[in-house]
């Protein structure tokens, strides 16, 4: 009896155990993601139109871009800037821009981010029902973007895949061969053109800084030129020479935050102090600000190694004088260097400051080193120095493309055609005009040369003008005191003038090769 | 689903608990207590021997003097077994009192070991396992208990990158099978888990290592990275039994390493910068002032005290044991604004009336890190800096102006001030534990079920003030802020097994099957948020700006199935075969699905006849087995495709951040197990009358469809790394274990050793590229590669080949760079006349292929004596320090610097004192590389205890007095902190690819402790 109740019991107890054991009836292997929208249920409505444009210019902002390391694949390797330490900062400007340099890959990874994104949105928006103006402009983005992009790469690589199909449409994308340069700009020509025919004039201001058709035209007339077709290019530009766009009365306004999106810029990067400072993009928090600054500012005003400017651009600078006599006020805009001198411009007394108000003496006491100032917008709320707030402690824009850009290749492409014509001394003169320079009655190309180097130093454009013109060993490797704080220029050998493709594109594509010279 | 999860387990922790409260009253019956002593011929009393009752679980092991109490029938029979001695039945008829002889017996080796779902007795054993049981364990007063292991098993490597209170121990066994951080298997009491770190190592009662494929492919897909299974302490039935074992010491840094003074630092920075040609800054040269200097590492360190108290109740009666235990473990760090509380309470209770018997394990633990990860950071502050203004506030400038012209750098952090000022604290509070239920169906057979719980809740806490210490970056914020994140996991299993053990004539049978579920769950919310109303209100809520609300939910389930048989033929011929299947979540549907095998044989050689004769060698067993064991090491929800939520761009005016949606996931869906291939051949025997016992092991394991990201071509314009399945690696090695008992006199002495050899190759990488990690810098250096044909992580580089002493010599090398006189001369190792990335080669790699151990301990009388020690040879460590202190200009540098090549002190292996370092003197290569061989004695004690006479008297068991140290001295020629380093972990980068990388985040301490034990 007593055993049978305890047999009872055992029973009880087990059945009890494997009751609650029985887990739930639903197969535990099944796990759905419950974390992420996924891409099948995108593209559907305009919202979805609109999260995947904003999406497309989110990559300008990616730390790898324009916030902070595309300063490295431009102006670091032009002959106004000499950075300081060899490092991946500065591979690139003494021609060590190897396969497995992490300055190759870094801006060639984001602009690809943005062709990607922007092939998205031409493969998919075009099948979404919506508003067809809506529609049409968020094309005409797309096309520009992705021709943009293409247009740095092919500048800077020479040698890349041309892809314009989401990579889920492509059967095998390690399949993908690097493309004729010429077939390149082909593809971005006529994505400007779509892009000029798609694009609104203007935007409402809640959507201010977004790209019109000006934009597109612009940068059609910049391809053209940068492929010698000059009655193309000068076409182009004249198209928006209509009154459109007109510079600013201030050369400096172009730099501060205060005028961003003014009347002479075309197209700028939008960028924002807004306390996020994460580092990268397409994260939580990722800071939006001009991370570059702190590679910009003079030694002990950034955290980095940082950069001098090369001496000569400041003797080009002082080599005229304004026409009340005085310096050049954009020297004062675009270099911090040792003088007393003053420039009376726009109501304003301009003399030679950096961050904290502080004079060249009271900086550095006894030095000799020119610096940079243009975009550090020392003058801007106060700022004591580049990184204050933080690598994205700046929120002031990026101007890409300005009409004094435009004014001067104008004058550019119509002197190719036509020599030193009316046309093309007012163009330039419009633009030395706005800074009280004389004007020209006549010019050659050096003359053009000399223009973009006082009016565009330091605006990502130089290297490129340099390299369009055939004169980056004559300008750059010649003179290998212009990288004397790295690595000299000593590693050039014929090719260099691109950086290499990088080593994973090599790794995981067989069909890639190298750049010639690497 | 989640919700019928989460009900679930609150049934199951309901009954959980019903047990613990009503099983403890049921425990005492009514019975005789039996007393006695076991003793061997010599007389000498036998501890640890073995009693139990005969036909029953029931049984105790003798105390220090042979004793024992057992609560039994009074008309069972008493087994009595002791290791290398013949068991004894004694029937007990009544008597209450039981004294014991036992004879040696050569060849039993009836020493129990635990196994995967069971245990064995060794001389069955066919897999390779190492045990370290408490004994070992007790010796050293740990943070994380995996550091328990460390030395003491042939195989099993245990490194701590840096001995902050609390860090975690990275456990590799045989070698890195896999190019992840994934670590072992822990089956704590049952319950499957990826660490022990919640356990207190004074609980531990054995730790077994499943080492090769025939012991651990009951664990399947779990088990490619080796499995440990930790076994609590269980009561005994009997008396009350009160152990008390209370401990304090001191720590203090073993090493510190040799900064700059302000003086040596303004000579350092002078120089440099007049070898570029630059001006001086006015700090170090025209207003250097000396009364404003520190020495931010000494001010940061200190004596720190760390103590740990343990109690123990256990005990039992007829149908059940008990041991309730508490544990507190209290550590300051050595380095300021660190410190470590770990809290525990085990409750393990045992249940036993006829063919029903229950146990259930139950360990509540609540660990405090409040952890300092500012120590010795890149840019902190330099010596020409004071750490405290005159109003004795943190700072980092003494110097009204511009802070970079004035002092010649960028930025400084001040690493002590900023730690002082900001709150960090991570609190978890975990539950692991099981209830385990048996019927015995039939004899022989039964049937468990398990289930097992673990669930913690965490929170991470980081509160960071406004500060300013100085206008440069890193020297301020412009707001509070607020990291805050909780965390809550749930892990739970159910395994049902049936298991059949049976003899007849010659034959032994031991056979068991199951089937298991394994579900866990993540799931957290964070906040992160700025700008407070003071620096004293620390909650998300009274923030202006919530900036982020980062928030997951993960899940992961399991499903298995598995058998093992384990037969003997006439004690002499072993063969034991095991097969799990397992299906996991983590894989598409007809990927999801691994099976994992082992066979292995063992013969007794010993146990034949034509031995009989054979007396030099004993026990001799020759093993061999093979296996196949898995790791489904990815990431949860890795297959599948997700839209980015989070590409913002800013438009508008006024700006504002807009969403934007984009595809940043490239996925491979196809991805599946890793798996482990492993041969073993083993031999074990014993020599000199048992006294000497040997284990040889070579293993060769093949760890083939390892997970290998790959990152796919960039113009694909995703970011991330995919996994495929393409990676191969071998491990080969030989291990040897070796124990020596012996009496003197009234000396015992008990000596034991270990070594393994060890070789760790990539053997394929398929489509994916050589992985380049290694960080040491926030400036972009990588320090390691990982390629086809040469261990994990090797490091790779330039040769260094002196230092050119002219400009011509310099230009003449031809390097891509821009070196002149007292630049670094890299050697042109493909000979093609210049210096570019061709010249770069393996400069050796982070894992020891030769590591040992041995351990010496003696008694005599009431005084014990042991000493541990280990040592590591054949590994290189790049030391990050060096970069800083030579090369990079932010910080403080080495004195050595100052012994850098000028043209006056041309012998100099140092290159010249330059901050443009043009000729990228800084490059990876092996000036970065020192010999990471140490030796040292890891752990000395000297204890006595107090003579059972006196004991006797005034009725305590025991009273044992001890004083410990550890890490007494460490014999090496590595010149940063200590060369135990671990696996950096700079940026979200996998540390495997790390092994070996040292920034010097943490000092190693040494300890000395004196405590008590105490056993009523």
């Amino acid at each position: 009896m007593r055993k049978k109740y305890n047999y009872l019991k055992t029973i009880v107890a087990m059945a009890g155990i494997l009751l609650i054991s029985v887990n739930c009836t639903k197969d535990i292997l099944e796990q759905p993601n419950p974390n992420a929208f996924t891409p099948n249920l995108f593209w559907k409505t305009q919202a979805d139109a609109e999260k995947g444009i904003i999406g497309t210019y989110s990559t300008f902002t990616h730390i790898w871009y324009y916030t902070r390391f595309e300063i490295f694949a431009s102006d670091y390797r032009d002959d106004v800037v000499n950075g300081f330490a060899t490092s991946e900062r500065t591979a690139l400007g003494s021609f060590n821009g190897v396969s497995t340099a992490n300055g190759t890959k870094w801006v060639w990874a984001a602009m690809f981010k943005g062709i990607s994104r922007a092939n998205e949105v031409l493969y998919n928006v075009p099948n979404i029902e919506m508003e067809q103006i809506a529609k049409d402009n968020i094309m005409g983005e797309a096309y520009f973007i992705r021709a943009y992009n293409y247009m740095a790469l092919v500048n800077s690589w020479l040698n890349v895949p041309l892809i314009t199909l989401p990579m889920s449409e492509i059967p095998d994308p390690i399949a993908i061969e690097q493309a004729d340069p010429t077939d390149v700009w082909a593809q971005i020509i006529s994505d400007l053109e779509m892009a000029a025919d798609l694009l609104p004039s203007s935007w409402p201001a809640n959507q201010k800084g977004r790209i019109t058709d000006g934009a597109a035209i612009g940068m059609l007339g910049k391809a053209l030129l940068y492929n010698k077709d000059y009655q193309g290019a000068k076409d182009a530009f004249e198209i928006i020479m209509d009154g459109r766009f007109k510079l600013t009365a201030n050369y400096g306004d172009n730099f501060t935050e205060a005028a961003e999106n003014n009347s002479e810029s075309l197209f700028e990067i939008q960028m924002i102090n807004d306390g996020n400072g994460g580092w990268g993009s397409d994260a939580p928090g990722s800071g939006k600000g001009a991370a570059f600054h702190p590679d910009l500012a003079p030694r002990g005003f950034t955290g980095q190694d940082g950069m001098r400017i090369n001496d000569w651009v400041l003797d080009l600078f002082l080599d005229e004088k304004t026409v009340n006599n005085q310096i050049d006020p954009r020297a004062f805009t675009t270099l911090f260097f040792d003088t007393e001198e003053t420039t009376d411009y726009q109501g304003e007394v301009l003399s030679s400051k950096t961050y904290s108000n502080l004079t060249y003496q009271e900086a550095f006491p006894g030095g000799t080193h020119v610096w940079a100032n243009k975009h550090l917008d020392q003058a801007y709320n106060g700022r004591s120095r580049s990184d204050e707030g933080g690598w994205h402690g700046s929120g002031n824009n990026l101007r890409i493309l300005r009409y004094a850009d435009v004014l001067l290749m104008y004058a550019e492409a119509e002197f190719m055609l036509n020599g030193s014509t009316t046309k093309a001394l007012d163009a330039i003169n419009e633009v030395r005009r706005r800074s009280d320079m004389p004007d020209f009655t006549t010019i050659t190309m050096q003359d053009i040369e000399d223009e973009r180097v006082k009016e565009l130093s330091l605006e990502r454009t130089r290297y490129f003008d340099i390299l369009r013109w055939g004169k980056v060993v004559e300008y750059i490797v010649n003179k290998p005191e212009l990288k004397s704080e790295s690595a000299g220029t000593s590693s050039y050998k014929p090719g260099r003038e691109y950086i290499d493709i990088p080593q994973n594109e090599r790794d995981t594509n067989p069909k890639f090769k190298p750049n010639p010279g690497y | 689903m989640k919700k019928e999860q989460l009900t679930l387990l609150g049934r199951r922790s309901m009954l959980l608990l019903l047990f613990v409260i009503f099983a403890i009253p049921q425990i005492y019956g009514q019975n005789i207590t039996v007393k006695g002593t076991v003793k061997d011929e010599q007389n000498l009393p036998l501890p640890g021997a073995n009693v139990l009752v005969k036909g029953t679980n029931t049984g105790e092991l003798t105390g220090f003097d042979g004793d024992f109490t057992i609560v039994t029938d009074s008309n069972a029979t008493l087994l009595i077994s002791f290791i290398g001695y013949k068991s004894q039945e004694v029937a007990i008829n009544g008597k209450t009192v039981i004294d014991v002889i036992l004879t040696e017996d050569a060849n039993a080796l009836d020493e129990v070991v635990i196994v995967g779902y069971g245990s064995q007795a060794k001389s069955d054993l066919t897999g390779s396992v190492g045990v370290v049981n408490s004994k070992e364990i007790d010796k050293l007063t740990y943070s994380d208990p995996a550091q328990a292991l460390q030395g003491r098993i042939a195989g099993v490597n245990v490194t701590t990158g840096g001995g902050a209170p609390g860090a975690k121990s990275i456990v590799t066994i045989r070698g890195s099978g896999t190019l992840s951080d994934a670590g072992p298997l822990y089956v704590i009491d049952g319950m499957l888990t990826g660490s022990m770190s919640s356990i207190n190592p004074g609980d531990i009662a054995s730790v077994s290592v499943l080492k090769d494929a025939s012991a651990s492919a009951i664990y399947g897909s779990r088990a490619a990275n080796g499995v440990i299974i930790i076994t609590t302490k269980k009561g005994k039935k009997g008396e009350v039994k009160i152990d008390f074992d209370s401990s304090y010491g001191w720590q203090k840094a073993v090493n510190v390493i040799d900064y700059a003074t302000a003086e040596e630092y303004a000579a350092i920075s002078n120089r440099a910068r007049d070898n570029d040609g630059v001006a001086r800054v006015p700090a170090n040269d025209s207003e250097f002032n000396p009364n404003y200097t520190s020495d931010i590492q000494n001010e940061s360190l200190r004596t720190a005290p760390v103590q740990n108290y343990n109690i123990r109740f256990y005990g039992g009666g007829e149908n059940g044991t008990y041991s309730v235990s508490l544990n507190h473990y209290d550590q300051d760090g050595i380095v300021k604004e660190s410190d470590y509380q770990r809290t525990t309470a085990r409750f393990n209770v045992g249940l036993e009336k006829g063919i029903f018997k229950l146990e259930s394990s139950v360990g509540l633990t609540r660990t405090v890190d409040n952890y300092n990860n500012y120590f010795n950071q890149e840019r902190d502050l330099i010596p020409t800096i004071r750490t405290k203004d005159d109003d004795d506030n943190w700072s980092a400038n003494d110097h009204d102006g511009a802070f970079g012209a004035f002092y010649g750098v960028g930025s400084a952090i001040n690493s002590l001030g900023l730690a002082s000022i900001e709150d960090r604290t991570v609190k978890r509070n975990t539950v692991i534990g099981n209830i385990g239920a048996s019927l015995k169906i039939v004899k022989g057979l039964t049937y468990k079920l398990n289930l097992g719980i673990e669930s913690y809740a965490d929170n991470n806490f980081k509160f960071t003030p406004e500060y300013f210490f100085n206008e440069a970056s890193l020297g301020n914020t412009i707001f509070a802020e607020l990291n805050e994140r909780n965390t809550n996991y749930l892990s739970t299993l159910v395994e049902n097994t049936l298991s059949y053990k049976g003899d007849w004539d010659k034959h032994s049978l031991d056979a068991i099957v199951g089937y298991t579920e394994q579900l866990s769950n993540t799931r957290y919310l964070g906040a992160k948020a700025r700008t407070f109303p003071s620096n004293d209100i620390k909650v998300a809520s009274a923030a202006q700006d919530r900036v982020e609300m980062p928030s997951q939910d993960l899940t992961k389930g399991i499903q298995s199935y598995f058998g093992r048989v384990s037969y003997s033929y006439d004690e002499r011929y072993l063969f034991t075969a095991t097969v799990r299947r397992d299906g996991s979540s983590l894989f598409k549907e007809d990927l999801r699905w691994g099976t994992f095998p082992s066979v292995a044989i063992g013969w007794n050689l010993s146990n034949e006849k034509f031995m009989l004769n054979f007396k030099a060698l004993s026990d001799i067993k020759f093993r061999a087995s093979y296996g196949e064991v898995g790791s489904d090491n990815v990431g949860i929800y890795a297959i599948y495709p997700e839209l980015n939520l989070n590409s913002e761009a800013v438009i508008g005016n006024p700006q504002i951040r807009v969403p934007g949606y984009s595809i940043t996931k490239g996925v491979n869906s196809n991805i599946t197990w890793e798996t482990t291939k492993t041969t073993d051949i083993g031999i074990d025997f014993t020599a000199l009358n048992n006294r000497l016992n040997v284990t040889l092991d070579y293993f060769i394991k093949d760890s083939e469809d390892v997970l290998v990201s790959l990152r796919p071509p960039l113009y694909t314009g995703f970011d991330n790394d995919v996994p495929f399945n393409s990676a191969s690696v071998s491990n080969k090695g030989f291990e040897f274990l070796a124990g020596y008992n012996d009496q003197f006199g009234e000396v015992s002495f008990n000596a034991s050793a270990n070594f393994t050899i060890l070789n760790n190759e990539v053997t394929a990488l398929g489509n994916a590229t050589p992985i380049i990690a290694g960080g040491f810098t926030s400036n972009g250096l990588l320090g390691t590669k990982t390629d086809v044909g040469q261990p994990i992580s090797s490091f790779f580089g330039y040769v260094t080949d002196g230092i050119y002493q002219t400009d011509e010599e310099a230009i003449a090398a031809n390097d891509s760079f821009n070196p002149h006189a007292g630049d670094i001369r890299f050697k042109d190792l493909d000979n093609d006349g210049d210096v570019d990335t061709d010249d770069q080669t393996y400069l050796g790699n982070p894992t020891p292929n030769f590591m040992y151990g041995f351990n010496v301990s003696a008694e005599y009388k009431g005084f014990d004596l042991s000493l541990f020690f280990n040592g590591v040879s054949g590994n290189k460590i790049l030391n990050g320090v060096r970069y800083r202190g030579y090369f990079d200009t932010e910080g403080n540098y080495l004195a050595d610097a100052l012994n850098a090549w000028t043209p006056e002190n041309t012998s100099s292996n140092i290159p010249k004192n330059t901050l443009s370092d043009t000729g990228y003197n800084r490059r990876m290569s092996n000036f970065y590389l020192e010999n990471g061989a140490y030796f040292r004695l890891r752990n000395a004690q000297l204890g006595y205890s107090l003579p059972s006479d006196i004991m006797e008297k005034i009725k305590i068991s025991k009273i044992r007095i001890y004083a410990s140290a550890s890490n007494v001295f460490t014999i090496t020629n590595y010149t940063g902190y200590y060369p135990e380093v671990g696996r950096n972990s700079r940026g979200n980068s996998t540390q495997i690819f790390s092994s070996g990388v040292d920034e010097g985040s943490y000092p190693v301490p040494r300890t000395i402790q004196l405590g008590v034990q105490v056993s009523f």
